[in-house]
């Protein structure tokens, strides 16, 4: 049973699928197709009931996904990547060996061959769910799971289909949604019907009884989970490099807010300059950091990406390990360049080996608070309102320590506390750093 | 009633409050304990020397601070359970726990504002206790407020429930503050033996901690109740709305 708000949405499905088999669910607008694939893929927790894959584990566990094909509502496209670089992303983060190869032949599969190196951005919504299949179908999955893979494909594409998964996913065992019995009939699939969360006909008697003495392959080996986390980190700067949405506008946030507190407080404080360089470079490290904290995962999650990240055979909590990673370096970024800004603004001598280090520890360490909390709003509504809320106040003690050590570094107070304040950083950076790995894969799925 | 009978709609279950028995052993309990605190708070402790009569605000101050870290306590071990067993109960508990403990942490901060006013001369001091104790009320301001910026109830207790354990960390923080640093806050004075309060004081102040901790039983009862009814209540309209489909 599966549960959506105050709805059960899902009641008493319960469906079985040999290798090779392909089984339509047809059903009207609301009837439950979307949520029924969605918790097949494991991206909602049933409250009731079981999804087990291969006869085995459910697709809650890592391992359990690498033999998974999965195309949601929006294929998980990055905008900023070409067709081919999203295609290889997902064959990095799914382990895939002979990658390059598999690339081409999805790709010329798909009938996308000559837009290859064409931004995601360009490509219309029919190029799109032809590259989305490309993508679901590349880790050659035994299991797939496509939700209404006709949407959006002109009449050519259509016909394409059966091709595409013969070509692609012989073997597999596919289960996909449509409104239309026309495309269940051309993809040779058995239809069941699902009305108001509950199946008009038990599929069970017509399930091929034969499933067991079909051999399944040995899954596809799980990418190692660093490997997988370079992945991501990597995947990010690149978009980062192509899409320029962060660092200039943080480059010129930090700017402003050197030149606004100082002008603020420079009158206010007349001879006390190195005091007030203090506090300026702090607060506008950590309001950076929220800034920049508040689009983490919320970019992904508008996009569709994050469904992708999720049904990759990878543990989720390499997601927000690769997100602290990003947050951290923007962070450290801001910080090193506000350093600059304000020796040169107020003539002090803040570029030292001692505030590089604070500021280069306490980005690791708010990045890690920011990444978790990141995570948590990213379904909430006026999330960049509660964001700072969220955010600012655990990190209250990053501030402290960084102040401490800077105005340590400006012998405004005495050096010697310097050592407690990193430890304080290192105590923030450890403890977060686990409250997230541990606790992001229970917010990871709804 | 003829229509919830043709409807085939479960009846709701009675509104608790004051009908359970184990409702009213604890209104009964809070009605005692708490004339008892008054009485021990007011007139069974004697004034203290410096401070006079102003002190007494101390038999509320203490029992709020007190049952905030338990609150905040309590949110943690009920956002770990919701997490492991998936039951709403643990949430529920949870969420209660957070709301009162805001409530009391509240309540300490005032008190304790007033308290410095009279005793120090100011209404607030960057103290390490009163900072982190601020913090620590922000925290669970922003717990609250997570959970009703999101829309869908599921992914709202999942979120609430990794920030119920993660905001747990300002709980210690909060209490070994005195310790840690200098401190211009009182140390503590019940598990400290050598605190040095007269013992009049000492009983006073473990009654109205007693008192406010049957006050914090019974405000999470309510509380979970009511998050109960509101469940119910959503559920049966739900179902009502099921049937008229079915029956359309």
């Amino acid at each position: 049973m599966i549960r959506l708000g105050q709805r059960n949405v899902l009641r008493g499905v319960s469906l079985s699928l040999a290798p090779g088999e392909r089984l339509a669910v047809v059903g009207p607008n609301g009837a439950g197709k979307t949520t029924l694939l969605r918790a097949l893929a494991g991206l909602i927790r049933p409250r009731s009931g079981r999804v087990s894959l291969r006869g085995g584990r459910g697709p809650d566990e890592p391992a359990s996904r690498a033999g998974l094909g999965f195309l949601g509502h929006r294929a998980p496209l990055y905008p900023h990547l070409s067709a081919r670089e999203n295609l290889a992303f997902a064959a990095r983060l799914h382990g895939i060996s002979d990658a390059a190869a598999r690339i081409e032949s999805a790709l010329r599969t798909v009938g996308l061959a000559r837009d290859a190196n064409r931004l995601m951005r360009d490509y219309s919504r029919g190029m799109q769910q032809r590259l989305g299949l490309a993508l679901a179908l590349l880790p050659e999955p035994d299991v797939v799971l496509l939700d209404e893979p006709d949407a959006s494909l002109d009449a050519a594409g259509v016909d394409d289909l059966p091709t595409m998964l013969d070509a692609l996913a012989p073997r597999a065992a596919v289960l996909f949604s449509t409104h239309d019995e026309r495309v269940a009939r051309a993809l040779g699939a058995r239809i069941v019907r699902l009305q108001a969360g509950r199946l008009m006909d038990d599929p069970r008697a017509a399930s091929a009884a034969h499933s067991s003495t079909i051999r399944l392959p040995p899954p596809p080996r799980p990418p190692g989970f660093a490997r997988a986390v370079w992945a991501m980190i990597a995947k990010d700067a690149r978009i980062e490099w192509r899409a320029r949405e962060q660092v200039p506008t943080l480059l010129m946030f930090t700017l402003l807010a050197a030149v606004v507190f100082d002008m603020a407080f420079i009158a206010a404080l007349g001879s006390e300059v190195a005091a007030v360089a203090v506090g300026v470079l702090w607060i506008s490290v950590l309001l950076a950091a929220t800034l920049a904290g508040t689009r983490l995962f919320a970019t992904e999650y508008e996009r569709g990406t994050l469904d992708g990240l999720l049904v990759a055979p990878v543990d989720p909590s390499g997601i927000y390990l690769a997100k602290f990673a990003l947050l951290a370096l923007e962070t450290a970024f801001v910080g090193v360049a506000q350093l600059v800004f304000l020796s040169l603004l107020l003539n002090v001598s803040l570029f030292q080996a001692s505030t590089i280090g604070a500021v280069l520890l306490a980005s690791a360490a708010i990045s890690a608070i920011l990444a978790l909390q990141s995570s948590l709003v990213v379904n909430a509504r006026a999330r960049e309102m509660l964001m700072p809320l969220l955010a600012i106040p655990p990190a209250v003690p990053v501030l402290l320590a960084g102040v401490g050590i800077t105005l340590g570094a400006l012998e405004v107070t005495p050096a010697g506390q310097q050592g407690a304040w990193f430890g304080l950083l290192a105590v923030v950076t450890v403890v977060f750093l686990t409250l997230g790995t541990v606790l992001y894969p229970q917010a990871a799925r709804a | 009633m003829r229509q919830a009978r043709t409807t085939e709609l479960p009846r709701p279950r009675r509104p608790a409050a004051f009908r359970e028995p184990a409702n009213a052993a604890l209104y009964a309990a809070l009605l005692l304990s708490m004339g008892l605190a008054l009485f021990m708070a007011f007139v069974f402790a004697p004034a203290e020397r410096v401070q006079a009569e102003v002190y007494r605000i101390l038999f509320v101050h203490v029992p709020s601070a007190w049952l905030a870290f338990a609150a905040f306590g309590v949110v943690a071990i009920g956002s770990v359970m919701y997490l492991i067993h998936g039951k709403s109960r643990w949430d529920r508990l949870a969420h209660a726990s957070a709301e009162i403990g805001v409530l009391f942490t509240t309540l300490c901060l005032v008190t304790g504002s007033i308290w410095g006013r009279s005793v120090w001369g100011v209404w607030w001091q960057w103290d390490p206790r009163l900072t982190t104790t601020l913090i620590m009320w922000f925290i669970y301001v922003s717990y609250l407020a997570l959970r009703s910026y999101i829309d869908d109830p599921n992914t709202g207790r999942r979120m609430s429930s990794v920030l119920g354990i993660v905001g747990v960390v300002s709980v210690p923080i909060v209490w070994f503050s005195v310790e840690w640093w200098r401190s211009l806050h009182p140390t503590p004075s019940i598990t400290n033996p050598g605190g040095g309060m007269p013992p009049e004081m000492l009983t006073a102040l473990l009654v109205s901690v007693a008192a406010f901790t049957v006050f914090y039983v019974v405000l999470v009862r309510q509380r979970m109740q009511l998050e109960l009814a509101v469940a119910e209540l959503g559920s049966l309209r739900e179902r009502l709305h099921e049937r008229n489909e079915d029956s359309a």
